[in-house]
Order: structure tokens, then C-alpha cells, then sequence
């Protein structure tokens, strides 16, 4: 009976280090990737959203031994802050039960919790980083700021100087009024 | 707005900003050569003219002129300043060339660079590469006296077509032009004046500068003629042409890169009489399609396939169909054919026989109409610019909705016509302010191929904010829809 007990308590000791085994392995697909930032920051990240990265591809291309190394790979560019906002935004658009609804209230919000200066900034990194989707979806936002605005909020907002002469510009906003865009 | 237009013709144009028209091969070049007709040649002429065979309705590819770069080759003037401040002029443009093309006028007035970036060939290349160009549409329309005016529709913005200023005089009073649009240039060609010649002279508009210039003048005079757009060379086919012997069967290409014109004839082809009633260009090849003259009894059309340069006669069975207005989808030919109600006919290629798409409402098309394409969408242009818009992308499937927008062409009262169901997608919503605006629902029906059609009008004075006149037409268009069950 005894014996018989303890080869039933050892086979879901078994399977359980099974188990064990196999997240390890699933574990080690999901390898992570070590990423430092330009203040010197190191940020552990999912190697599926890491390889997203065109910058972190290229430099994996030219030194492989990076991936199983634990050699950080330097992002210059990129401060911790942005590179936070960056992972926010991919672990969101990567998360599969993610519907379009809620990726769009998602973008919703990641935009308004951002000011213009914090948005060029991410735009630099995104740039730097070559993330494509990132970046495409921040370009359009800052063109949709223009949207609907008149010639004084353009310039105020982007802080440029007028370099018009009075008449030239009175000849710009004529071909303005053709277009049908109103001036307030 | 002027009633009772005649659409004469309706094209559209990729958009693409080019400014530098100083540096333009098209501009100022001028060049007039006036050739007395023959009475009896006019005659035909004038008659056709009565009977409302008017000139050309011709879709056009999405150009790539990418060509035309080495004409535009000016660099932005390079400045210490940054477009937007703090940030690299790359990325700038990247951010700005975005911003839809209705606001480009609004970028312009900010700083003089950024209207040279918006004017420069850096734009016009990366918004075409990112699929950005964005398509508005053009119409020649004449009105009751014969004064011919060209209007422009921004499809996107599902506002109201707009005039276009500055049509020469002499030219807006021409008939039987050409009209075809190459690059991001429309064109108006040949045609005749008050005193009954033909002329060959060019006018293109520039859509960036919204102004028109005189451009290389044809090889001969033509009036009625077909002219349409192959391989970034414009055509102008047979029609009426006047200083040649052999009329009938000569055509004029005109090559943007080299800004000249060059004639062909060949007299073994088979003919194109003066009485060309409509071309499109399909995969490639240009179909014209000829009216009835004295010598032949029937309909017909003529194939041009520019790498052998050769004319054949085409598809009897293609022609007997194709009697409308037409438009080429995809490489698709469709009609709207008016001989039993308003039907939208598809040429099926491989089975060669026209396919039903769906009807329309008699009261939706007033005739004359003109189709024009843009991506799958096809918009059908009537009397007085009344619009209907068609998609055709889900061509096939039973429920296909389909979405109008009009202009108020004469004070009427329309009535729903058939009711079974109602689906209401998307709501559009049209510049409402505009005053008199006409808005219809259309829900085309999946048991019967019938067009139930509302109409809602907003009344001049309306003071509604926009939202809330969308939700009172709606409420208004349920209404009738149970009112008719």
C-alpha cells in the first residue's frame, strides 16, 4: 500500500516538473532582450516587441551575439521615458484580445497624456528606433492638428515666424478663400 | 450656382502640387492657326451638337509622373530655420504631408518655406509613395447659352462642387473640346469658336496655382474628338480635323517630357468617322466607340493598341452594349445603360456578355450623365452636377449600399419610389451650411433590385448645428420609410 502511494505522489511530482520544464522552454522562446537607453537605464524586453525595432534588428545583424549575450544593446537615442511610452504602446497593439475599439481609445488617451514638446520627442525616438507603426500613427496625429485651424494657430502652435510681406500674403489667402478654408 | 448645366465631360486628377510654373514646358507657348470648315462639314457638326452628342467622358489611371521630376528640379531654398522647430526637415515633411490636401492652402500662408516644401518635389513624391495623393474630381459642364465652365468636387469631403475661375473667355465659349487631365494638369483642347473653326490650340489648368496658361498646341485643328490618356501620353483620336486630307484616320499624341505634339495617320485602319461618341482605355488599349454614320448601319468601335500601333475593329459584342455613359473600374467597363431605366452594366471579359450591377433611380441620373471613377467608387455625374455615388468594390455580394450626394439642380419633389428594408451605414455628412443642400439616403435593396431613394432639404435660413440636422434627417427618412410600408 505504502509503495503504492508513493509512486501515485510521484507522478504528478513528475508531471508538474514537466510542466515546469515546458514554461521553461516556452520561457526561453520568449527569450528577453537587454536594452539600455541613453541614461544608461536597461529596460528587459520581450524579444517578439524588441525585434519590432528596426534599430534593434540592425544592430543584431551586425553583432548576433547580442541576443544570447547579456550585453545590453545602447539605444542612444532614446531616454527612458520615451522608451517607456514606446513598450506601453506595442504591449498594447501586440495584446491579442485587443479589439479595435479598444486600441482606438488606447490612442485616445496615449495621445492626450502627451504635450507637444513630449510628442516631438517621441517622434524622435520613434524615428531613431525605426518603429514604423509608431511613428506612422505619431506623424498623423501632428497632422491632425492642423486640421480644421487657421494660419495663426498653425504658426503660433509650431512657433514660426511669419516671413510673408503683407501683400504677399493677402495674395496666399485669396487663393485661401478659393479653396473654401475658412479664416476665423 | 447656374442651372441646367450639360455635363459635357468629367475627369479627375491625382493630385500632385506643382507651383513652378515659370519652369513649365506647358506654359507660354502659344500658337493659333484658325482653318475655315467646310458649311457642309459644320453641318453635321452643329447637328450632332444639337442631338447632345457632346465630347468625351474619359476615366484616367492615377498617374505616375514621377517623370516629370527633371522638370521641377528647383530645390528648396536652404535656410538656417527648421520647418518646425525642433524638429529635422525629413520628419517635418513626413508630419505635413498628412495633412489632407484641403488644408495645403492654409500650409502655404504659414512661412515662405513652408510653401516651397509644399511645393517642392520632395512632397509631391513622398505623398504619392505613401499613397497619400489624394484624387478630386473635375467637370466640364455647359449651360444654356452654351457657356462652357469647369467645376471641381472634392470627393473626401463630400462638400459641393466648386467653380473654377479664370477659364479664358474665347475658350469657355468653345465647343467639342478635348478634356483630359495628365499629371496633375487638366487640359482643354482644340474645339470651335462662334465662328465655326476648329481650333488646335491647349489650355491646361494647373491645379496647385489654380490658373490657366496656354500650352503646346496640337499638330492639327480638331473638334469632337476622342481624347484620352495611355501610357503618360495624351491622345486626341479622329473626331474633325481640318487641315489634313485623310481626316478620318489620324491621330495627334502629345509626350509631356519632350512638351510636343506628334501626328499619326494610317489610312489602312479601319475608320474612325467624325462622330465619336465616347473611349475609355482598357488594359492598356484605347476603345472608341462610333456613332452611326450615313455609310454604316450600326454602331460601332475601333481598338488602338499602342505597342503595335495598330487599329482593329472591336467587340461587336462589347459595342452593341455599350450605349451610355461609361467608366473603366479595375480594368472593368461599366455602363449605365438608359435604354431600360438606369441600369449599371458590367462588360464580363471572360464570359463576353454585359452583366446587370444594379439599377438607379430615373430621378437620381438626370441625363445627360457622365461616370468617373475614383478607386472603386463610381460617381455618376448629371444634369445641373447632380452627383450619385456608386461603390462597386463588393461587386457580387447580394446588399450593396450605395450613397448619394447632390446639388439642387431644379425646385422638385421627390418621392420614395420602392421600400422593402432600410439600411443605414454610415451617415455622411455633407457640409450642411450650404445653403439649399440636398442630401439623399440611398439603400439599394437585396430582394429586389430596386433604389429606394429620400431626399431631405435643407432649407436656406436653417441655423441647425450640422450634427444635429444629420440626426433630424435621419429621423425624418425612418419616418418615411414606415410611412411607406
Amino acid at each position: 500500500m505504502a509503495e503504492e502511494t508513493e509512486s501515485t505522489k510521484t507522478e504528478p511530482l513528475k508531471t508538474a516538473e514537466e510542466e515546469f520544464k515546458k514554461l521553461e522552454i516556452t520561457e526561453e522562446e520568449e527569450s528577453e532582450l537587454k536594452l539600455e537607453t541613453s541614461d544608461h537605464v536597461t529596460f528587459m524586453v520581450e524579444a517578439s516587441i524588441a525585434m519590432k525595432f528596426g534599430a534593434v534588428q540592425q544592430y543584431l545583424e551586425v553583432s548576433p551575439a547580442a541576443s544570447a549575450s547579456a550585453t545590453a544593446i545602447p539605444l542612444h537615442n532614446v531616454a527612458s521615458r520615451e522608451l517607456i511610452l514606446i513598450l506601453e504602446y506595442y504591449r498594447m497593439h501586440d495584446w491579442v484580445d485587443a479589439g479595435e475599439r479598444d486600441l482606438k481609445e488606447f490612442d485616445e488617451r496615449f495621445l492626450k497624456d502627451l504635450n507637444y514638446e513630449e510628442l516631438k520627442e517621441l517622434l524622435l525616438a520613434a524615428n531613431y528606433l525605426n518603429v514604423e507603426k509608431l511613428f506612422n500613427f505619431l506623424t498623423k496625429s501632428i497632422a491632425n492638428i492642423i486640421r480644421n485651424k487657421d494660419v495663426e494657430f498653425v504658426r503660433t502652435f509650431f512657433g514660426i515666424d511669419n516671413d510673408y510681406t503683407p501683400e504677399e500674403e493677402a495674395a496666399y489667402r485669396e487663393e485661401n478663400a478659393w479653396a473654401g478654408v475658412k479664416f476665423v | 450656382m447656374k442651372k441646367d448645366f450639360t455635363l459635357i465631360s468629367i475627369k479627375f486628377e491625382s493630385f500632385a502640387i506643382d507651383e513652378k510654373i515659370l519652369c513649365d514646358p506647358f506654359a507660354f507657348r502659344s500658337g493659333i492657326s484658325v482653318i475655315a470648315f467646310s458649311y457642309v462639314l459644320f453641318f453635321i457638326y452643329g447637328k450632332l451638337w444639337e442631338m447632345g452628342v457632346s465630347s468625351v467622358l474619359i476615366p484616367m489611371e492615377l498617374v505616375d509622373d514621377g517623370q516629370e521630376s527633371s522638370n521641377n528640379d528647383n530645390e528648396i531654398e536652404v535656410t538656417n530655420s527648421q520647418l518646425i522647430c525642433g524638429l529635422p526637415d525629413d520628419i517635418s515633411l513626413m508630419c505635413l504631408a498628412r495633412v489632407p490636401r484641403k488644408y495645403h492652402s492654409v500650409l502655404k500662408c504659414v512661412s515662405k518655406k513652408w510653401r516651397d516644401l509644399i511645393c517642392s518635389e520632395g512632397w509631391r513624391s513622398y505623398r504619392r509613395k505613401q499613397k497619400l495623393d489624394e484624387t478630386w474630381i473635375y467637370a466640364l459642364c455647359m449651360d444654356k447659352l452654351h457657356e462652357t465652365f469647369c467645376y471641381v468636387l472634392d470627393p473626401t469631403s463630400r462638400s459641393y462642387w466648386k467653380l473654377i475661375d479664370g477659364l479664358p473667355p474665347h475658350v469657355s465659349i468653345r465647343r467639342g473640346m478635348g478634356f483630359e487631365t495628365l499629371g496633375n494638369k487638366l487640359f482643354l483642347l482644340g474645339g470651335f469658336g462662334p465662328c465655326r473653326d476648329a481650333t488646335d490650340e491647349v489650355y491646361s489648368y494647373n491645379a496647385s496655382l489654380n490658373c490657366w496658361v496656354e500650352a503646346a498646341s496640337m499638330s492639327s485643328s480638331r473638334c469632337n474628338f476622342a481624347c484620352e490618356v495611355l501610357d503618360e501620353k495624351l491622345y486626341a483620336i479622329g473626331g474633325i480635323v481640318s487641315n489634313t486630307s485623310d481626316h478620318d484616320n489620324s491621330w495627334d499624341t502629345f509626350d509631356p517630357l519632350t512638351n510636343s505634339w506628334t501626328s499619326n495617320s494610317d489610312p489602312n485602319i479601319p475608320k474612325i468617322p467624325p462622330d465619336i461618341e465616347d473611349s475609355v482605355v482598357i488594359d492598356g488599349k484605347i476603345y472608341v466607340r462610333c456613332g452611326r454614320y450615313p455609310t454604316t448601319p450600326n454602331d460601332y468601335g475601333v481598338v488602338y493598341e499602342p505597342s503595335s500601333g495598330t487599329w482593329q475593329y472591336a467587340d461587336a459584342d462589347m459595342v452593341s452594349g455599350w450605349n451610355g455613359p461609361a467608366v473603366v473600374v479595375d480594368g472593368n467597363l461599366f455602363v449605365l445603360d438608359k435604354n431600360l431605366g438606369s441600369r449599371l452594366m458590367m462588360w464580363h471579359k471572360e464570359r463576353r456578355e454585359w452583366m446587370p450591377v444594379g439599377k438607379l433611380s430615373p430621378l437620381l441620373t438626370k441625363s445627360p450623365c457622365k461616370l468617373v471613377a475614383v478607386g472603386k467608387s463610381i460617381f455618376v455625374v448629371g444634369k445641373g452636377l447632380s452627383t450619385v455615388v456608386l461603390d462597386v468594390s463588393n461587386f457580387g455580394t447580394t446588399v450593396q449600399v450605395m450613397m448619394g450626394f447632390s446639388l439642387p439642380r431644379v425646385a422638385c419633389d421627390f418621392n420614395v419610389l420602392s421600400c422593402k428594408c432600410f439600411s443605414l451605414y454610415d451617415l455622411l455628412c455633407p457640409v450642411l451650411s450650404y445653403p439649399k443642400f440636398t442630401f439623399f439616403i440611398i439603400a439599394h435593396l437585396a430582394l429586389q433590385s430596386s433604389l429606394m431613394m429620400l431626399q431631405i432639404n435643407h432649407m436656406p435660413g436653417d441655423t441647425l448645428p450640422n450634427s444635429q440636422y444629420a440626426l433630424q434627417a435621419v429621423d425624418r427618412a425612418i419616418e418615411l420609410v414606415e410611412n411607406a410600408r
